[in-house]
């Protein structure tokens, strides 16, 4: 299918209610062409890109945007790549993930397969290369994602494939593989590409022209006058990575001094081989290696946030006797530490910009007006002095990394550790971090460094210690972490084992008539039956007897919890054996009601449930598969509530006492919010331009089938019921 | 007020629903651990109870349409089920319950009231469904003059854990930028 042809005229775009974000804007796209957007982040790029997307609040748009492109049966008009990884993913199969938008466009099912199959050997995530439709999504790299991504824009064969910063969360060796996977995927189809990117080097080859965002509007250039509009425009020098021959070098003068940090044989299982690392005064040390070899898993343990398996960690700095920074209250990892973590909201504390360097100066025991001196001259060097009152959560990426400098830098600690501070930057942020990275080491400080850039390391003439990568798999890199449910079950033929083969309402459904059943039940008998059945279909149904030996201890353990209380507070008193009698009703019913449910949520595949919903019961897809991309969520998020526990110590938040306690829980369960609702709204995007916005006529690329055991397990479920009404009559 | 839902609004309500299952996780712990400080007088544990309340009201205060307190509530206790609560799928038939509670509160105000008294008055109609049910399912065995009090101490603690506190809750989160695609976020920016 051929490519979008774009043609702005003056074309303009105002925000509800913001000043004008673009005017002026003029330029043609040719069907085909790729086009490299660049320019400051803030200056428009997003925008632009959302207008052609078809993603932005309508009105506010003057001049004209046209988009021209034939849009036939089978294909939908525009592929979107987001630039975070986990944004872009809708399904819980790689398979599955590429089918989506294929579904949307109602291509029919049976040939859906091998189209999906073509787009993973197109992008590299084919069975060959280790990976196939089958791999959950959560257990792909960071890059793998990506190239995943790449195949679901470009799967239902759009006009017009948007990518946004689609690198910028990779290692170089990564961002290498997607600027191939986009070549691969455009030769095949002839699709218009639009990429927005800082690093625009990789793309220079591939692009036919060049738009640059400035000063509030958007110019048109030939990629070959590119180096000419830098070299003249220190701005735009500022805002876009062309070549890296006139970066700053911070390299070392003095010889480093006595050490004051040491790792032994540090190793953490399944994330961290042992490692040794000796740490001197006045030094930067950087932590390099493939994603997965632990490179912040070793800053974590250094800073006595996570502790280690085996092995010791030693704080010479410190002096004294307790030398194990794990054993500190957070107070004191504040103290010594200075810690940026990969994301700088995971460790915003505050409101304002002024408090979150304030914070890092509580309990130091200054006086007010120093305490105000100090905020003041860091706002200074930061230059976020306009922004001291702002909400830390509203500044851009640069910002949002200058501050998180900033809080571990203002209370002049020992020792910097810096988990990817370059990540995603614009080169003047770049050369900021640079230099004070440079400044600390040069006053006496030591800095511990987690990267993928190798300017960084050669800029700072930094120590390297490079970990190796997390041994050699044939997937590669993939994301170590729990088991997920994804796995027994094949999308195409929609065959499973055990209880996966009744159908996920069926089974969700029955699970609810025993549990409900066991509400009403007034039986010690029948409740005791209620839970047999349920330890019984979970044997008989595949599930491991150690598997359903673990389910049923917290069950056990709340069974005994609810008897106690019955028996403590009933008329007879706890030392009558009529108080236990009485007791054993709700004991087992709490029994009763947990174990189908606990069994069902272990055999139940969500993607089947959703496609089940959509079929039988005709629940609107929309809301059917939004959901299910909001609960894929649910690990991930799991996840970060760790991280973000880790951040909450490295700025001296946390303690043994229920005061401190309840102030940590607050402060994650706020920061987890805010984390979510960004992805929630980057994941509406990526749902909508993967065509469930008109949601009409999809079809379903997995077979839905029901058969005699599903007719069977609802019948056991409604005997179930009339059994235990009965126990009331 | 628009009546239908955006992609954006049923995602919001999932992720919402995400986010109370692993604040739940970690709650729960919180509650057992907490179970011998209450072993005098069990019905005053009810005090920590708003906690699980929340998703009702705050779902609501965020997305404001009809609907979206009995879809946080329900998807918050089906998160908590996946997770593997002891509960089980009794967490169901509570979840839509005490999301049908804050939902009445707020449809009786036609969908317009979103302020202070609304998620007060909604926080306490959802504490009241496990104040009501919790001593009918679990302690029969206790006296009318302690389900008196447990009743009480949910609704009290639901009142001002899920009302009063999801108005802060959303609050502080206008703030930070991330509702500005609803009205919540948008009142803030005073556009």
């Amino acid at each position: 299918m051929p490519g979008a042809r774009i043609a702005a005229r003056g074309w303009g775009y105002r925000y509800p209610g913001r000043p004008q974000a673009l005017a002026g804007v003029s330029f043609d796209v040719r069907p085909g062409e790729l086009v490299v957007l660049a320019g400051a982040s803030g200056s428009g790029k997003s925008t632009l890109l959302g207008a052609l997307a078809g993603t932005l609040p309508v009105g506010g748009s003057t001049g004209s945007l046209d988009v021209e492109a034939t849009a036939p049966a089978g294909s939908l008009p525009v592929g979107l790549v987001q630039q975070e990884p986990e944004s872009n993913i809708v399904m819980e199969r790689v398979g599955d993930d590429v089918a989506f938008p294929l579904e949307s466009a109602a291509v029919p099912p049976a040939r859906i397969w091998s189209r999906v199959d073509a787009m993973l050997r197109i992008v590299g995530l084919d069975e060959e290369r280790g990976v196939g439709p089958d791999r959950p999504t959560i257990r792909l790299s960071g890059g793998q994602q990506q190239l995943l991504a790449v195949g679901a824009a470009c799967a239902a064969d759009p006009a017009l494939v948007l990518l946004d910063e689609p690198t910028a969360n990779l290692d170089p060796e990564s961002a290498a593989a997607v600027v191939g996977a986009v070549a691969a995927a455009r030769a095949g189809s002839g699709s218009t590409v639009v990429v927005i990117e800082h690093r625009v080097e990789p793309w220079l080859a591939l692009a036919d022209r060049v738009l640059l965002s400035a000063h509030g509007t958007v110019s048109a250039h030939r990629p070959g006058d590119l180096p000419g509009l830098v070299a003249s425009d220190p701005d735009l020098a500022g805002r876009v990575w062309l070549d890296h021959a006139h970066l700053p070098r911070r390299v070392p003068g003095d010889r480093p001094g006595a050490a004051v940090l040491e790792a032994r044989g540090v190793t953490v299982p399944g994330r961290l081989p042992p490692t040794s690392l000796t740490v001197r005064a006045g030094e930067v040390v950087a932590l390099t290696g493939p994603p997965g070899s632990g490179k912040s898993t070793l800053l974590s343990c250094l800073a006595g946030l996570l502790a280690p398996g085996h092995g010791t960690v030693l704080v010479r700095w410190a002096g004294g006797q307790d030398l194990d920074p794990w054993s500190w209250p957070a107070a004191r990892i504040a103290e010594v530490f200075g810690i940026v973590f990969q994301d700088p909201e995971h460790q915003f504390l505050t409101g304002r910009v002024a408090d979150e360097l304030r914070h890092g100066l509580l309990g130091a025991g200054l006086p007010d007006t120093e305490v105000g001196a100090r905020v003041d001259a860091m706002l200074r060097r930061l230059r976020l002095g306009a922004l001291a009152q702002a909400n830390p959560f509203t500044l851009s990426g640069g910002e949002q990394r200058r501050l998180s400098v900033g809080t571990a830098l203002v209370r002049d600690p020992g020792i910097l550790l810096l988990d990817e501070p370059t990540f995603g930057q614009d080169p003047a942020t770049w050369a900021e971090v640079v230099d004070i990275i440079g400044a600390h080491r040069d006053a006496g400080g030591s800095v511990v460094l987690a990267t993928h850039d190798p300017h960084l390391v050669t800029s700072l003439g930094a120590r390297v210690l490079p970990l190796p990568g997390p041994g050699p798999t044939r997937a590669g890199p993939s994301r170590p972490g729990r088991q997920p449910v994804a796995a027994g079950r094949d999308s195409r033929t929609g065959t499973a084992s055990g209880l996966r083969r009744l159908d996920p309402l069926v089974l969700v459904t029955a699970a609810a008539l025993l549990s409900a059943a066991a509400l009403i039940s007034r039986s010690v008998g029948v409740n005791l039956g209620l839970a047999a059945v349920a330890v019984l279909a979970a044997l008989l149904g595949g599930l491991a007897p150690r598997q359903v030996g673990l389910l049923a201890i917290p069950a056990g353990l709340a069974a005994a919890s609810v008897a106690l209380s019955n028996a403590l507070l009933s008329q007879s008193g706890i030392t009558s054996p009529l108080a236990w009698q009485a007791a054993a009703l709700p004991a087992t019913r709490v029994l009763a009601v947990a174990l189908p449910g606990l069994v069902a949520a272990i055999a139940l595949d969500p993607t089947a449930l959703a496609d089940s919903l959509v079929v039988r019961l005709r629940v609107p897809a929309r809301a059917a598969y939004s959901v299910l991309a909001g609960l894929r969520l649910l690990p991930l998020l799991a996840d970060e509530w760790a991280i973000l526990g880790r951040a909450s110590r490295a700025r001296g938040i946390g303690g043994a006492g229920p005061a401190a306690r309840a102030r940590q829980f607050t402060s994650m369960a706020f920061r987890l919010l805010v984390a979510a609702l960004r992805r929630a709204g980057r994941l509406a995007v990526a749902l909508d331009v993967r065509g469930l916005r008109s949601g009409s006529d999809r079809t379903v690329a997995r077979p839905v089938t029901a058969g005699w055991v599903d007719a069977a397990a609802m019948v056991g479920g409604v005997l179930a019921l009339a059994g235990a009404l009965a126990t009331r009559l | 007020m628009a009546r239908s839902w955006r992609t954006l609004d049923i995602v919001t309500v999932a992720v919402l629903a995400v986010v109370s299952g692993v604040v739940f996780w970690a709650w729960n712990l919180v509650w057992t651990a907490t179970g011998p400080v209450f072993a005098a007088f069990p019905p005053a544990q009810a005090l920590l109870y708003g906690v699980w309340l929340v998703p009702g009201v705050l779902g609501m205060l965020i997305v404001r349409r009809p609907g979206a307190s009995l879809a946080t509530a329900f998807l918050a206790a089906a998160v908590s089920w996946l997770l593997g609560a002891w509960w089980g799928l009794s967490v169901l038939w509570y979840g839509v319950l005490q999301g049908v509670a804050p939902e009445l509160v707020f449809a009786a105000g036609r969908y317009r009231a979103f302020g202070r008294a609304s998620s007060v008055l909604a926080g306490a109609a959802a504490g009241a469904v496990p104040g009501l049910l919790d001593p009918l399912f679990w302690y029969p065995e206790w006296t009318t003059a302690w389900r008196l009090a447990y009743l009480a101490t949910c609704v009290v603690s639901s009142a001002a854990i899920a009302g009063l506190g999801s108005v802060v809750l959303a609050d502080r989160l206008a703030r930070t930028g991330v509702l500005d695609s609803f009205p919540a976020g948008r009142e803030r920016a005073g556009v």
